[in-house]
């Protein structure tokens, strides 16, 4: 029998378009994770230099172990679902009444579950041997196959963990017969892992922290610790004493887990519920007698205007959003959340064990610790709002009723908002509390609302668009769940990939800071201009969502396309362009900005430029250059406009034993202009690199000196971008970062790989300690020593100008 | 009004056509589908309902575009699927109350004065607090008889809805139903030919996704006067019975001999005795003729 139900399960899954799209959806991560981190992106991005083997047995024990926690958020429609099949199409009326023992329904139900999941590890294997070595990859840092390490990470490490959180998804589906509940029970027990290895952080605890780690890294951390570069890249992990404690402990939970299931399980036909409120039973009849002739409904006013719709929209958008915050999954996380962010928060007020003060910005800070929940319940609920018709099989009796589609879709996209808003107010009372509990009374309930309901709504906004839009492309929520982590996860991975520009990867965009004496400053603008456009594109995903709505009975991918086609007509039509125009209109601008009013520098450019920086200035390193003796600096700042003006004068002295005949000038990229005190011709001009080389008509004798005037400003500032380093209040400049230095100024490639690549030879960062011209700099930089400064600061009426030395006159 | 269906065609994704090339004229009044299992007589009710659109065809409902003006017909239709369900957690009331702003009832008293009299009529008014989805299997399809009242609706499709009410429930029903239907469009699916013979003054008898017959009840069962035969047979001579005549139906009596009805323009032979006809034989001459003839 066992064999029987167990094949059955197995036939199931290799018929189920979802078995193939996870498996293909887990070959391309692992594809891009283990090619990228071999460097196949190097012709396009930075050099992924580095002398650790990136398929050495502890990169790979590192990178599957990293997957499976992604397949993890599977399990509930892997593991759950097959015992959840059975209820859910009423089977399990018919089947318990069938002659197997318990024994056999749960364990073929189980291992026919991990039987598919160990598939996709499969898979996941084969995609990062293949990745490793695709063409393009840089084969100084793989090395041969060892079927070794994969067969260790699996057995060691994954096999157990699969069975462990199997169990424990596998016992939770089967009491509640919820597979949303087997879902959060993976995220409470991430979180909860997370909490463990943070509060055992402390080296004292390593031993229990490596015991108590169900997914096994701590334990074997605490025998690779200390292993150099080598032994990392050639060693085995070892299976010995706290490793195999450790794994056998978790083995032995998963045991437990099942056994527990075993010994609960019972073929009844009602889900385990809690009831608080015994009622008592009662003996119910109806009416038998007493038929209707004659039928009057009474009159009522039927109405299908637009008005009419809106406020359907806003009711239906209530009932489902009373829905959300009543299930116990979203309960769950909102208590969970809560405590992580008070453990966040009582770690925000520590500073390198200094106590600060509970101020807001830092409860905010704190509450980012919620942001993957908020994302998570997002991706969650849209799923289960747009299928809720269709789970309930309510649907068909919804999609007769005269509402336009765009009220069903609408309404629970503003029931994904409230809860949104909801869960953003959880924020803000575990802030209030955790300052009230700390005696701060200053709660800038404005700075609260400001921030979590406006600037951090609008991203959370942008999210629950895309989370409609792809579920109601797949039928299967879990499956659109699944995507659309992916996705979250993966965007701003794409920068690996070369794609680096935030326009091109959805909702991606500069973040804004908030500092209590600048508020949000300039990063206000720059963070709602990406927004908007990213606003602009959900409402085009909305428009999108409108066309492949699904109403009735469900179609064929190709119906839908024809059905999206026949509905793009009138308003669609209309919204598509208008939103199309802003959104485009909007990404050239910004696209301007970045990319031809400026000149923007890819990563890989940057590191190309960093090559022939090396290769062309590298030669004048130790040509003898004047040093500073004196500096006059004439500051203005505007924090009005957000710019400055400077200009300054440099007093240098030849103090080496020989005649010097050139300077070599490194400036910044400001507009500037240099006058020599003494005839000398602009030999070389470098803009890109911002260094002149200037050549004296008469060489700087020993004990010469020479003066430098200079004038520095910045370019002009625009709402997209910022060219200067001035603020509002609080400005703090240092002078590296305006006025000019000489001399070749380093800043080269550090990785000895990468410098290979590029034919340059191994990097000298730390000179001897005996090095006598090393041993003639300060620290800080080696064009000067101690110097005669006078500086001249100038600011707006309500700043407060500071500079190095002792006031004069103010 | 009339409903009119032309040349209508629905193949599904996996090759079943389950309508094929069907027409019919349907007026006001009482309109009963009759047809096996797997006849097509959900896929029909469904398409015309508008939640799926078939390949070709044309349905017309008074002026009504049915499969261009799919809103129009909402406003006016009152569906009951074969098979439904319910949010957990709703009752009755308030579930009735989503439905009635679905179908644009705006005003709340309007809606709770609604609601009220459907819950009445259904005979559900005592239960209206209870969860539906805790309503026993006849008691849901009282419920979904109550929503789809909700607009006064103009065309009423109804699937089956007589599966699983008791005798009592059952006449409520079907006075219901033919109260409601005396000024509208009702088309109503069943098995049970005893609902179409009491209720329907008009019917048609479709199979494999074509309209076999279409008359009405009386009309039917008069054409067939002086063809209907009965006889009481062994067991075992079912199977030479089946071979010469053409047996209709038959069922067992108690001493377990079989009582077998047969048409026939003729008297088929001497034991055989004249019967009155019934609509079951109409539905049988029916599927008979549409059976393939093995060669
Ligand atoms: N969604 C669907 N996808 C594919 N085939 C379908 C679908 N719905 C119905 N069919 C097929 O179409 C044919 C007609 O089915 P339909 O449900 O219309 O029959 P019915 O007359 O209502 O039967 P019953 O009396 O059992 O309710 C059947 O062969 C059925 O298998
Ligand atoms: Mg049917």
């Amino acid at each position: 029998m066992f064999s029987t139900l167990f094949n059955y399960e197995l036939k199931y899954w290799f018929k189920k378009p979802e078995f193939y799209i996870y498996m293909a959806i887990f070959f391309i991560i692992a594809l891009f994770f283990s090619a990228s981190a071999a460097g196949i992106f190097d012709s396009i991005t930075t050099t992924t230099g580095s002398s650790s083997i990136v398929n050495s047995p502890s990169s790979i024990t590192g990178l599957f172990n990293g997957m499976t926690v992604l397949i993890f958020f599977l399990f509930p429609s892997i593991i759950g679902l097959s015992i959840y099949r059975d209820y859910k199409s009423e089977m399990h009326t018919i089947l318990y009444s069938y002659p197997f023992t318990k024994a056999n329904y749960l364990f073929a139900k189980f291992f026919s579950a991990i039987v598919i999941v160990t598939l996709i590890l499969f898979v996941i294997g084969v995609a990062l041997f293949i990745g490793f070595r695709l063409p393009g990859t840089n084969s100084d840092i793989v090395t041969a196959f060892s079927f070794k390490s994969y067969y260790i990470a699996y057995a060691v490490y994954i096999l157990p963990n699969i069975l462990l959180f199997g169990a424990i998804v596998f016992a939770v589906v089967t009491f509640t017969r919820n597979i949303a509940a087997g879902f959060i029970a993976v995220i409470l027990l991430l979180f909860v892992q997370g909490l463990m290895e943070n509060l055992l952080s402390d080296p004292d605890n390593r031993f229990l922290a490596a015991m108590i780690d169900p997914f096994g890294a701590a334990a074997s951390n605490y025998y690779t610790r200390y292993w150099t570069v080598s032994e990392q890249n050639e060693l085995h992990l070892p299976i010995k004493g706290v490793i195999l404690y450790n794994r056998l402990l978790w083995l032995g939970i998963a045991a437990l887990v099942f056994g527990f299931v075993y010994k609960f399980f019972s073929f009844s036909q009602n889900a385990i519920s809690f009831n608080f409120k015994k009622s008592k039973g009662e003996r119910t009849t109806k009416s038998n007698f007493g038929g209707i002739t004659r039928i009057n409904l009474p009159k009522v006013n039927f109405d299908y205007s637009f008005v009419k719709n809106l406020k359907t929209t806003w009711k239906l958008s209530n009932i489902d959003f009373k829905y959300i915050v009543k299930s116990w999954p979203f309960l769950s996380i909102v208590l969970v959340g809560l405590i992580i962010i008070l453990i966040a928060l009582s770690e925000v007020g520590n500073l390198f064990g200094t106590k600060t003060l509970p101020v807001t910005w830092k409860m905010l800070n704190g509450g980012a610790a919620f942001t993957i929940a908020i994302n998570i319940c997002t991706f969650l609920y849209a799923g289960m709002l747009v299928h809720r018709g269709k789970i309930a099989n309510i649907n068909h009796l919804v999609d007769v009723t005269p509402t336009p589609n765009w009220t069903l879709f609408l309404s629970k996209f503003m029931a994904l908002i409230k809860m949104q808003l909801v869960l953003l107010s959880v924020i803000l009372v575990s802030g209030i509390v955790f300052q009230m509990y700390n005696g701060y009374y200053d709660f800038e309930l404005g700075h609260y609302i400001k921030e979590l309901f406006g600037l951090q709504l609008i991203n959370y906004v942008i999210w629950a668009f895309l989370a409609l839009f792809i579920q109601t492309l797949f039928r299967n929520p879990y499956l659109g769940l699944f995507v659309l982590l992916v996705l979250s996860i993966g965007i701003p991975l794409l920068r690996f990939a070369g794609i680096e520009q935030d326009i091109f990867k959805y909702n991606e965009g500069p973040g804004f800071q908030y500092s209590d004496m600048n508020a949000y400053g300039d990063s206000f603008s720059r963070y709602f201009a990406h927004k908007l456009y990213w606003f602009f594109c959900g409402l085009l995903l909305l428009v999108f969502t409108a066309l492949f709505w699904v109403r009735g009975l469900p179609h064929s991918f190709k119906e839908r396309l024809f059905i999206a086609k026949s509905r793009f007509k009138g308003l669609a039509v209309i919204g598509f362009a208008v939103f199309l125009v802003c959104f485009l209109s909007l990404g050239f601008r910004i696209y301007h900005e970045n990319n031809i009013a400026n000149e923007r520098l890819s990563s890989k450019e940057i590191e190309l430029q960093t090559v022939t920086w090396e290769k062309t200035y590298k030669k004048y390193e130790n040509s003898p250059q004047p040093r500073i003796v004196s500096v006059k600096a004439n500051m203005n700042i505007y924090p009005k406009t957000l710019g400055f003006e400077a200009d300054g004068n440099y007093i240098m002295v030849n103090k080496t034993s020989v005649a010097i005949d050139s300077v070599l000038l490194n400036y910044n990229d400001y507009p500037s202009t240099f006058t020599f005190n003494k005839e000398i011709d602009l030999v070389s001009e470098d803009s890109i690199y911002n260094f002149n080389i200037y050549k004296l008509k008469q060489a700087l004798q020993p004990g010469d000196s020479l003066q430098l005037e200079f004038t520095v400003k910045n370019k002009p500032n625009t709402w997209l971008r910022k060219n200067s380093p001035v603020i509002s209040n609080g400005t703090f400049i240092n002078n590296f970062a305006i006025f000019p230095s000489l001399g070749y100024s380093g800043g080269e490639l550090t990785d000895n790989k990468t410098r290979e690549k590029y034919d340059l030879p191994p990097n000298d960062l730390k000179p001897h300690p005996s090095d006598s011209t090393a041993l003639g700099n300060t620290y800080i930089r080696k064009d000067s020593d101690w110097i005669d400064f006078e500086a001249t600061v100038s600011t707006s009426e309500d700043q407060i100008a500071i500079a190095p030395g002792y006031l004069q006159k103010e | 009004m009339k409903l009119t269906i032309k040349d209508l065609t629905k193949t599904y994704k996996n090759g079943v056509k389950a309508i094929d090339n069907l027409n019919l004229e349907i007026g006001t009044g009482m309109f009963g589908l009759l047809g096996p299992n797997g006849a097509g007589k959900s896929s029909l009710m469904r398409t015309i309902a508008t939640l799926q659109s078939p390949d070709s065809g044309a349905i017309q409902f008074g002026d009504i575009n049915v499969l261009e003006d799919k809103m129009a017909l909402r406003k006016i239709l009152g569906y009951l699927p074969q098979s439904f369900g319910v949010y957990p957690k709703m009752s009755a009331e308030k579930l009735l109350d989503y439905f009635a702003t679905l179908k644009g009832v705006s005003s709340k008293s309007d809606r709770a004065a609604l609601v009220k009299e459907v819950l009445e009529i259904t005979n559900l008014y005592d239960v209206r607090h209870k969860y539906v989805a805790g309503y026993s299997g006849g008691m849901k399809q009282r419920f979904g008889i109550a929503q789809l009242l909700l607009n006064n609706p103009k065309l009423i499709i109804v699937d089956e809805p007589t599966a699983g009410l008791d005798p009592a429930e059952r006449h409520r029903f079907l006075n219901v139903l033919r109260e409601v239907g005396t000024n509208c469009t009702v088309i109503f699916s069943t098995h049970i030919v005893e609902d179409v013979k009491e209720l329907c003054n008009e019917m048609a008898i479709l199979n494999g996704g074509r309209i076999l017959k279409h008359t009405t009840p009386i009309e039917a069962t008069n054409a067939l006067k002086g063809q209907i035969w009965t006889k009481i047979i062994e067991r075992d001579d079912l199977e030479t019975m089946e071979a010469t005549y053409k047996v209709l139906s038959s069922n067992y009596n108690q001493d377990n001999t079989l009582n077998i009805r047969v048409h026939a323009l003729e008297k088929p032979a001497e034991d055989f005795q004249s019967s009155n006809p019934q609509l079951d034989d109409v539905y049988f001459i029916a599927l008979k003729q549409d059976e393939p003839i093995l060669a």
